[in-house]
């Protein structure tokens, strides 16, 4: 059975003498608990940009599910993605819809005839169901980033990527983010996050740890 | 994805940009009016000028003892013109019949007299071609100059001050269009950068949750084009009406509806793209 995601001598170059990432290798299993930590420009994000194939390596391969990204169709690509539940840096919220429009647009989007159900089970899951009117732009950042991964997660995806989740939260919503990204976990969803907040990494003892440096994999436990 | 999210997404569209959606359907109304309504009666005078024209002809009178030569000459000549559809010898015999014909009431008249009171002449229908250049007022003159013609009359007047309206109208309608588009294109693909700009966000994301943003962007192009849509309805219901009364045709106004609605759509495109 095929890696869930894996980077084969993976280099991502934006320009002629600068290396986003150079010469990086790993896998990740189904059911992994993955933290890419360092310092901001390592190439954390970078990195999980390749997984949902919104840049494409310069040398090497990206495969999820086997598939290497660079050769699919775009329509596969869309495929893969499908299965991927997303919270990305900037959240990409609609600010100008409520908490239950963000909720419900990945369930619209879908076809599914049950955006009701879905959406106020996933609003009760991460404690929203009081700010299901208000604008997602009134939320406070934790509030916020309970919805994002709401949103990530209602599709029931079995890979979630996370990007920097914790930056600007209080440790109360960091403590609750990774208790709930602990038990997607626990259900076989594979997790990937990018962090530089060191002090998360010991709450999930199972987690392999990456850590990136100028663009390339220092260490792994 | 389901066509319904479409539906709701271009519901969403509308309730979030109305008040950019009422100024431009305002614009558009106003657009449509004015250009529709000069194109009608640039219609309406080129009928007017058609029926005018259908009547009109010139006549060039000889004196009684005119060369029978110089007549055939200037006919002759006059014939082959590009201007001229048709020449007609008119003898002073075909000329009675001719007024009595014209003028049944007054028939009675001729009894009084022996021979035919009406000069020979010479009967020129002129093509649409005769209009510009004043080349009838031209061979007014030079048909006069003729020893042997005693006079020269026409009655292309009316033709030709439609004619000289029609020509002015389609230049400042010309001049209109042209200057209203240079202020219209940077207005509507403002107003259009500004209504995707509320989108974008959608547009991106719909792509990262692992859907074609294909749909959304024919959302878009339809919801930007709706306006102009029901506008356009409305304009042509009002110069149905209109060209039914005036018997022109309403064929023009479709065109310039089209021109506007590809207009609209290349501008949603271009939005799009950018």
């Amino acid at each position: 059975m095929a890696d869930k995601v894996e980077f084969e001598n993976v280099s991502v170059k934006f320009n002629e003498r600068w290396y986003a990432l150079n010469n990086v290798s790993f896998s990740v299993k189904k059911g992994d608990f993955v933290f890419f930590v360092g310092p901001t420009g390592a190439g954390k994000t970078t990195i999980l940009r390749l997984i949902y194939g919104d840049i494409f390596p310069s040398e090497g391969e990206v495969r999820v599910d086997g598939f290497p990204l660079k050769k699919i169709s775009k329509s596969k690509l869309l495929e893969l993605r499908r299965g991927m539940g997303i919270v990305f840096q900037d959240l990409m919220l609609l600010d100008d819809r409520t908490v239950f429009e963000n909720l419900a647009l990945p369930v619209r989007l879908k076809g599914d005839e049950d955006v009701m159900r879905k959406v106020v089970l996933a609003l009760k899951e991460v404690g929203l169901t009081h700010k299901s009117n208000d604008l997602a732009s009134s939320l406070s950042r934790g509030e916020q980033q309970r919805l994002a991964l709401a949103r990530a997660m209602i599709n029931e995806p079995d890979l979630l990527l996370a990007d920097e989740p914790f930056s600007n939260l209080h440790m109360n919503d960091i403590d609750w983010l990774i208790e709930k990204m602990k038990a997607y976990n626990e259900l076989g969803v594979t997790i990937l996050l990018s962090t530089h907040n060191m002090e998360v990494l010991a709450k999930v003892p199972k987690a392999r740890i990456f850590r990136i440096e100028e663009g390339r994999i220092k260490i792994e436990s | 994805m389901k066509v319904k999210f479409y539906f709701e997404e271009l519901a969403y569209i509308f309730k979030k940009s109305i008040s950019d959606f009422v100024f431009l359907s305002v614009v558009y109304f106003l657009t449509l009016l004015i250009f529709s309504s000069l194109i009608q009666f640039y219609a309406y005078l080129s009928r007017l000028q058609g029926e005018s024209f259908k009547v009109s002809f010139m006549k060039v009178f000889f004196e009684d003892d005119a060369d029978p030569k110089v007549i055939e000459a200037i006919r002759a000549y006059t014939e082959p013109l590009p201007v001229v559809d048709k020449v007609v010898y008119v003898s002073k015999e075909m000329a009675k019949v001719e007024f009595a014909e014209r003028f049944p009431k007054y028939s009675g008249l001729l009894s009084i007299f022996q021979e035919s009171p009406f000069p020979q002449n010479i009967e020129i229908r002129f093509n649409r071609k005769a209009l510009g250049n004043d080349l009838i007022e031209k061979l007014t003159e030079f048909y006069s100059r003729f020893p042997a013609v005693s006079n020269v009359q026409h009655n292309y007047s009316s033709a030709l001050k439609i004619y000289k309206l029609r020509k002015s109208l389609f230049l400042i309608g010309l001049w209109l269009f042209v200057t209203f588009l240079i202020f219209y294109i940077p207005l509507n693909l403002s107003f259009m950068r500004s209504i995707f700009n509320r989108e974008r966000k959608l547009f991106d994301l719909v792509e990262y949750l692992g859907y074609e943003k294909k749909g959304l962007e024919i959302t878009f192009v339809v919801a930007s084009s709706m306006p102009l849509v029901i506008v356009s309805l409305f304009i042509l219901v009002v110069f149905n009406l209109v060209s039914e009364v005036l018997h022109i045709p309403l064929f023009p106004i479709y065109l310039i509806l089209l021109f506007f609605l590809l207009l609209q759509v290349i501008f949603s495109i271009d939005v799009l793209e950018k």
